[in-house]
């Protein structure tokens, strides 16, 4: 489904070439949740701008169903939601959703945005409050607009940066849950989170990223074998002392 | 073109809901009240007066409008991060040239409104029609169109909000000396030095020269505007916003976000 070989970026700094992150092979399964974790500064966030083409590559390239994306294209098919998401505050929950609809059909005729939007502020619980500024709600139902505006157009793929920051116990896990119907309805998920019990429950595979290479790739299962412990947090930090040279 | 007017009807409607616009509303009801009370302090040139502060609001509402609706937004939608959002969905071109045109939509309103106002109180207290005035509010649009997009090719540049108000600042106080400074090396005569002169024909012809969309001195006077230089400046002021605008998507799609 999304592919990417050799990917990689490298910037130019006062204390000379930094690299944000080395050749990154990657091949995301249709249909599976994967998570993408690691320290801060790892190069997560790096990755992420680079398959949704907000970064120029110093190399390498990405492949999404079979077709290589270049920088600037739109990523339709890819629904969107980056960390520390704010919502237009000038506009209604309703106005907001039904804006990106619009934006999310190529073919704007396909489908109606008004239906759309009522679908999406259903599917994410926030039906009831469809008329109200966004100005006026809270963190944790911003963050479900969020969610509703990257569900527009009914992508194949979603690409959430830590979805649940920002949310209590109880929405992190109605988000959890909801993540997992979307999976089980076929929609792939590719996803960063620092809350590991939460990756655990969701993913089907993780990745993990140590100043900017590629330390493990597998399930869960395996990355506990791997550093013979029982919890995933502490094979993580065993993880993330080993700083690649 | 689409999602280009969509993005503009996103801007237009935020625009609206917002408190900046609502403060010029106020500032322009305060700054005609301010036109009608230094016209009574003149001996029998209230329209003069009125139609000469005017205009001079007219480009302070164009100056506030261009940093506020134009660039301040700007900013702020990337600082929710929602310009990912919104750059994973549309070409990068159609976000700035949407946003632009929103913008502009609700810098012309501002415009026609204090156009508008200027042309009653000339009217009314002035007693004198002078629908020139509705000429200098479609200059201002002009004038300040092509310096907001000025500013959002400083924006794709990845300079800082302040840093870019304060060069757009520039750009306008610079783009209003040129004839001034041409004059004034011309009346320096064999003092002068050709070179200096030359140099600043030259900037003038690069750097936007808004002399071009001045003519208040006409207006104030009720002349006769002489149509080949109102086609003059309207054919500079969209040749040049092309160019800018041009430009801005060309650096956009080349940078890192």
């Amino acid at each position: 489904m999304l592919e990417l070989s050799r990917l990689c970026k490298a910037y130019k700094a006062r204390e000379g070439r930094v690299e944000a992150l080395r050749p990154l092979d990657l091949r995301i399964r249709q249909g599976e949740i994967f998570g993408l974790l690691g320290p801060n500064g790892a190069g997560k966030t790096t990755a992420v701008k680079m398959i949704m083409g907000f970064l120029h590559p110093s190399g390498g390239r990405v492949v999404f169903q079979g077709r290589e994306l270049a920088v600037t294209d739109p990523r339709r098919g890819i629904g969107y939601l980056p960390e520390s998401f704010r919502p237009n505050p000038h506009l209604s929950v309703a106005e907001y959703v039904r804006f990106h609809c619009l934006l999310a059909r190529e073919d704007r005729t396909a489908s109606d945005p008004e239906a759309e939007a009522a679908a999406l502020l259903q599917r994410v619980g926030m039906e009831q409050y469809g008329h109200r500024r966004i100005s006026d709600l809270s963190k944790g139902m911003e963050q479900r607009v969020g969610l509703a505006q990257a569900f527009a157009g009914d992508p194949e793929m979603l690409i959430l940066d830590e979805p649940t920051s920002g949310l209590d116990p109880l929405g992190r896990s109605e988000v959890i849950d909801l993540l997992l119907s979307l999976n089980r309805g076929g929609k792939t998920i590719f996803f960063s989170s620092h809350i590991l019990s939460e990756v655990e429950r969701l993913c089907d595979r993780i990745g993990i990223l140590v100043g900017g290479k590629l330390q493990f790739l597998g399930t869960a299962g395996e990355f506990k074998e791997k550093w013979q412990v029982n919890d995933l947090e502490e094979g993580f930090k065993m993880e993330a002392r080993c700083v690649p040279s | 073109m689409r999602t280009i007017l969509t993005i503009a009807r996103l801007v237009c409607r935020e625009s609206l809901r917002g408190q900046i616009l609502y403060a010029m509303l106020v500032f322009l009801a305060v700054y005609l009240g301010f036109c009608v009370y230094i016209s009574t302090l003149s001996l029998g040139e209230v329209a003069r007066v009125i139609q000469n502060s005017g205009m001079l609001g007219m480009t302070l509402v164009g100056l506030a409008g261009t940093i506020l609706f134009g660039l301040y937004a700007l900013y702020q939608e990337r600082e929710r991060n929602e310009l990912y959002v919104l750059l994973s969905r549309i070409p990068r071109g159609s976000y700035l040239l949407g946003r632009f045109l929103g913008a502009g939509a609700i810098l012309a309103l501002c415009a026609l409104l204090m156009g508008t106002g200027i042309f009653l109180l000339t009217w009314i207290i002035g007693q004198t029609v002078a629908p020139a005035l509705f000429f200098a509010a479609y200059l201002t649009i002009l004038e300040f169109g092509l310096l907001m997009a000025i500013g959002f090719l400083f924006y794709t540049m990845g300079l800082s909000f302040t840093l870019n108000a304060f060069l757009v600042l520039g750009v306008f106080i610079v783009g209003h000396s040129f004839d001034e400074a041409i004059e004034s090396f011309i009346a320096l005569g064999e003092f002068g030095s050709p070179l200096h002169l030359r140099l600043v024909k030259v900037l003038s012809y690069v750097l936007p020269n808004f002399d071009m969309f001045d003519f208040r001195l006409a207006i104030v006077h009720a002349m006769e505007i002489p149509a080949g230089q109102a086609a003059m400046a309207t054919l500079y002021g969209l040749s040049y916003l092309a160019a800018v605008l041009a430009l801005t998507v060309m650096v956009m799609n080349r940078k890192d976000i």
